[in-house]
């Protein structure tokens, strides 16, 4: 094989990339298929993926390609975003979104905990109220099971006085 | 449009979402939020027994699995203990004593004890248990610790000295606090005197070689002794220590003789590979230094960023940086393109600061964190502020400055006042109590003309017409950073009222997050001074609250024996030239290759400098003129780089925190209960949100409390035990 190959993806509407075979291995996907049946020369249709979001993953892929701890980078819960990942994770939460689920579907592990870490910091600090109409998200408990949990959270609200 | 699957809808990535969160957020928000998060949230709170791990409660009320625990138990290297009530005490003694009768057969060698919420006070773990365990065991990791506010200092009779003579083999010892303040200093339990070690049973040698202790009182002689007999200690974390305060002991304030205990490592610990102190944990605190006296260094081969650094003083130290090339600095970080600096407030001394400042003037970024015990005194914060505006004054390539917590006074950005005979400028004309060294600069304004990220705490003095000083602060950000993109301004008694100028930063055209935080009560205001912010606002805008300045008001006020509210279109009594003069500095300052100096900043403050900018608002066009030649450039013209709508308001922002702590947008309070609150939380946020649909509006009071986190109601930091999370990531 060589180090310099190239693979093509398609994206849903059919827009056609081609990005070098070291960048496509990034997905655990895309390297279990392509060690699985070998490069075919033709383009491996990605219909989860719609061509801006596979633009945006290629981008980050592309960037930590010489990333040695690729697959470990992410493993500190603690550790920060470094600022590329952070500027690259300012995306409106459609895309953001978007993201995720490409990630979960090309089986690429740092970018999965990168946006789930954004997600999460978006969560931070939100109230149970903020964070449903953050991510349109409907309340399901009764108001005597919504007592209960708090009850067995042991917290009442608290008061400044 | 077709509706798409929301990643929120599935387990597993939630599952790695909520793995990100801390217990607060899971416990407090997260499991409130619906059934399926609270199902998910539970599987982080609860932790049943994943092999190793053993929760009390679980163990006490299933006799199985408490004999499965037992029966594994030799084969364990591992052994995490929850406490999940006041009651599992007794439950917990009941099970030592079939533990007591288990090793009898066997050998139980547990290698890492995890204590999780377990009271320190707790005599059947930390005098029963760990006396039969303790020999094997070589990790200590007590997360959620409760311990009582004040262990004495005393090491043989604090919680730390038990664990360290029952454990003699210990390397590894991780001790943090829950991450609710409320446990700070704050206990259910006091330890018993009878637990105290026996006097002859004193501590020899320990074979530590880590050691981290994170939001914890303690008292620094306890602390010292720890290190003083730990020679093989390489890494040392001490991360939002408290103690006792020097001048009195009811206050709780950080540890305040750091100095000693960085000549203490360097004395006692040679192995010393890592030390970090810090306030608490940081976005850099875990791959770059905070301060001085916190330095990570290697006495091997530089490895990483950072240069074999020996500690011996703070100036020794800085000389030392001073030797190295810039670009393997210790302490800042060597990126292709970002070089960091983070520092305490106590850093920023005169003696040091000549010595830094070569420094300062090449990094990206500056982070600066509060140390002392908060509130400083005005005169700490004038001392703090002199040497911080010097720095900014040379700092053009400056692009972060990251102090929200640490008070800047804003005098020095008023340039209003006169020069002597020397050259000088006096700060504040109106206070000469305070020392001529604090009162005395020379007169000029920051050279940080690319500033992305601004994050500062400001205060006035009271004597200064809060209108005036609100314009002077946001006239002055929005003429000298014109690229800021994320600002956090906090100020107590800010006034957000039109005519205090906060529309001036309307003219920070890249601004994506901005938040305003401030309390006090004298300065209310309703929806029409915040309708500016519009992103698009109607051609016949009108500013229905536009009241004029406090002098024209006190006058119609005694003309017409009370004040007529009325719309205005312009103020009138300002000079048709100034507010010329005003459009072409901000021309001029728009571009943030100029050089601007104190010249061009005049105006700054002024009324006339608000008129320009409603008469911008309203459509108005730069004419031609001297030093405008072309007459086709105004302050709608974008520099060549950026593209934007000049009708619009922030056309970038995202994310906007506005916190406000007595807003008379629903009603006055005569009780400041938390349903009042809620509710102007609540009104807040609407009244906002309708103004700027589409950015996320933060109006609740978690910014409050950041804000009150170190200045405090009664002036006292261990009020924060009442409040929310003390720190808030801005």
């Amino acid at each position: 094989m060589s180090a310099h190959s190239q693979i093509l993806l398609t994206s849903s509407e059919g827009t056609e990339f081609i990005i070098d075979r070291d960048i496509a291995d990034k997905s655990m996907l895309l390297k279990c298929m392509l060690e699985d049946i070998g490069e075919i020369g033709q383009a491996v249709p990605l219909p989860n993926v719609s061509g801006p979001i596979l633009t945006k993953v290629i981008e980050y892929c592309t960037h930590h390609r010489d990333d040695p701890n690729f697959l470990s980078a992410n493993d500190d819960v603690a550790a920060e975003i470094d600022e590329w990942d952070l500027e690259y994770c300012k995306v409106d939460q459609g895309t953001l979104y978007e993201l995720i689920l490409a990630a979960n579907y090309l089986d690429i592990k740092p970018l999965m905990d990168l946006t789930c870490k954004t997600v999460a910091n978006m969560i931070k600090a939100k109230s149970p109220e903020e964070i449903r109409k953050t991510f349109n998200i409907t309340n399901d408990f009764t108001p005597e099971e919504e007592d209960q949990v708090r009850r067995e959270n042991g917290k009442g609200s608290r008061r400044l006085s | 449009m077709h509706s798409r699957l929301s990643p929120l809808d599935l387990p597993h990535i939630l599952d790695t979402i909520f793995a990100f969160l801390d217990p607060y957020s899971l416990r407090h928000n997260i499991s409130l939020v619906n059934r399926q998060w609270l199902s998910l949230a539970r599987l982080y709170l609860e932790p049943l027994s994943k092999l190793n791990e053993w929760s009390l409660a679980h163990l006490t009320d299933q006799s199985d699995l408490q004999q499965q625990f037992l029966d594994t138990l030799p084969n364990r290297t591992l052994l995490k203990i929850a406490q999940q009530s006041n009651s599992d005490r007794y439950q917990g003694e009941g099970l030592l004593k079939h533990l007591r009768t288990s090793m009898t057969r066997t050998t139980i060698q547990i290698r890492t004890l995890h204590l999780d919420a377990v009271p320190a006070g707790e005599p059947w773990i930390y005098m029963s248990l760990l006396p039969q365990l303790g020999l094997f065991i070589i990790t200590i990791r007590i997360t959620r610790a409760l311990w009582t506010a004040h262990q004495g200092n005393n090491l043989n009779s604090h919680p730390l000295g038990i664990m360290l003579l029952h454990c003699p083999e210990l390397r590894y010892f991780y001790i943090s606090s829950t991450e609710e303040p409320s446990s700070i200093g704050h206990n259910t339990s006091t330890l018993n005197r009878a637990l105290s070690l026996n006097p002859t049973a004193e501590l020899g040698v320990l074979k530590l070689q880590e050691f981290e202790i994170a939001n914890m009182y303690i008292q620094q002689t306890t602390l010292e002794a720890v290190i003083a007999r730990s020679p093989n200690l390489k890494v040392l974390r001490l991360v939002g220590i408290y103690g006792p305060d020097n001048s009195t002991s009811t206050h709780v304030g950080v540890l305040t003789l750091r100095a000693r205990i960085v000549q203490l490592i360097d004395e006692a610990c040679p192995a010393l590979q890592v030390f970090h102190y810090s306030i608490r944990w940081h976005r850099l605190a875990r791959s770059d230094w905070t301060g001085f006296t916190s330095l990570t260094w290697d006495k091997g081969q530089p490895s990483g960023t950072f240069h074999p650094i020996h500690l011996t003083s703070p100036e020794g130290v800085i000389k030392q940086l001073n030797d190295m090339d810039l670009g393997n600095h210790a302490g800042i970080r060597d990126g292709s393109t970002l070089r960091t600096l983070s520092l305490f407030s106590t850093d920023l001394h005169r003696t040091i600061a000549p010595l830094i400042q070569p420094i300062v003037n090449n990094v990206t970024t500056l982070e600066i964190h509060p140390t002392a015990r908060p509130p400083y005194s005005a005169d700490v914060s004038l001392y703090f502020s002199h040497i911080l505006h010097g720095f900014l004054c040379s700092s053009p390539l400056l692009l972060h400055l990251k102090a929200p917590l640490v008070r800047f006074h804003s005098a020095f950005l008023d340039l209003g006042g006169e020069e002597n005979s020397d050259g000088n400028y006096q700060v504040l004309p109106s206070l000469p109590y305070y020392p001529p060294m604090l009162r005395w600069t020379s007169k000029q304004i920051w050279a940080c003309r690319r500033l992305v990220t601004l994050q500062l705490y400001t205060f006035g003095e009271d004597k200064k017409d809060a209108e005036e000083d609100a314009r002077i602060l946001f006239g002055y950000i929005s003429r000298i950073c014109p690229l800021l993109r994320d600002l956090v301004i906090q100020q107590q008694h800010l006034c957000v009222r039109l005519e205090g100028g906060l529309c001036l930063l309307s003219r920070l055209h890249h601004l994506e997050r901005l938040s305003i935080i401030s309390s006090g009560n004298n300065s209310g205001f309703t929806k029409h001074d915040l309708v500016w912010m519009k992103k698009s606002p109607p051609s016949t805008w009108d500013l229905p609250r536009f009241r004029e300045p406090k002098a024209v008001y006190k006058e119609y006020h005694r003309q017409l024996g009370q004040f007529v509210q009325r719309s205005l279109t312009t103020f009138v009594k300002v000079d048709p030239g100034r507010v010329q003069a005003m459009h072409r500095l901000y021309v001029k300052a728009k571009d943030p290759d100029q050089q601007l100096t104190v010249e061009d900043m005049d105006g700054v403050g002024s009324v006339e400098d608000l008129e320009a900018w409603r008469q911008f608002r309203q459509g108005y066009k730069l004419e031609g003129g001297p030093g405008h030649a072309d007459g086709q450039m105004d302050e709608n013209d974008a520099s060549p780089t950026e593209k934007v709508d000049p009708s619009y308001c922030w056309p970038s922002l995202k994310y906007f925190a506005f916190y406000r702590y007595q807003v008379p947008v629903v009603k006055r309070r005569t009780q400041r209960h938390q349903e009042d609150l809620d509710a102007l939380d609540q009104a807040l946020w609407d009244e906002i949100k309708d103004i700027r649909p589409g950015v996320e509006i933060k109006c609740n009071r978690s910014l409050y409390y950041n804000a009150i986190y170190y200045i405090g109601p009664l002036g006292n930091p261990t009020h924060l035990a009442s409040y929310g999370k003390p720190y808030v990531d801005f």
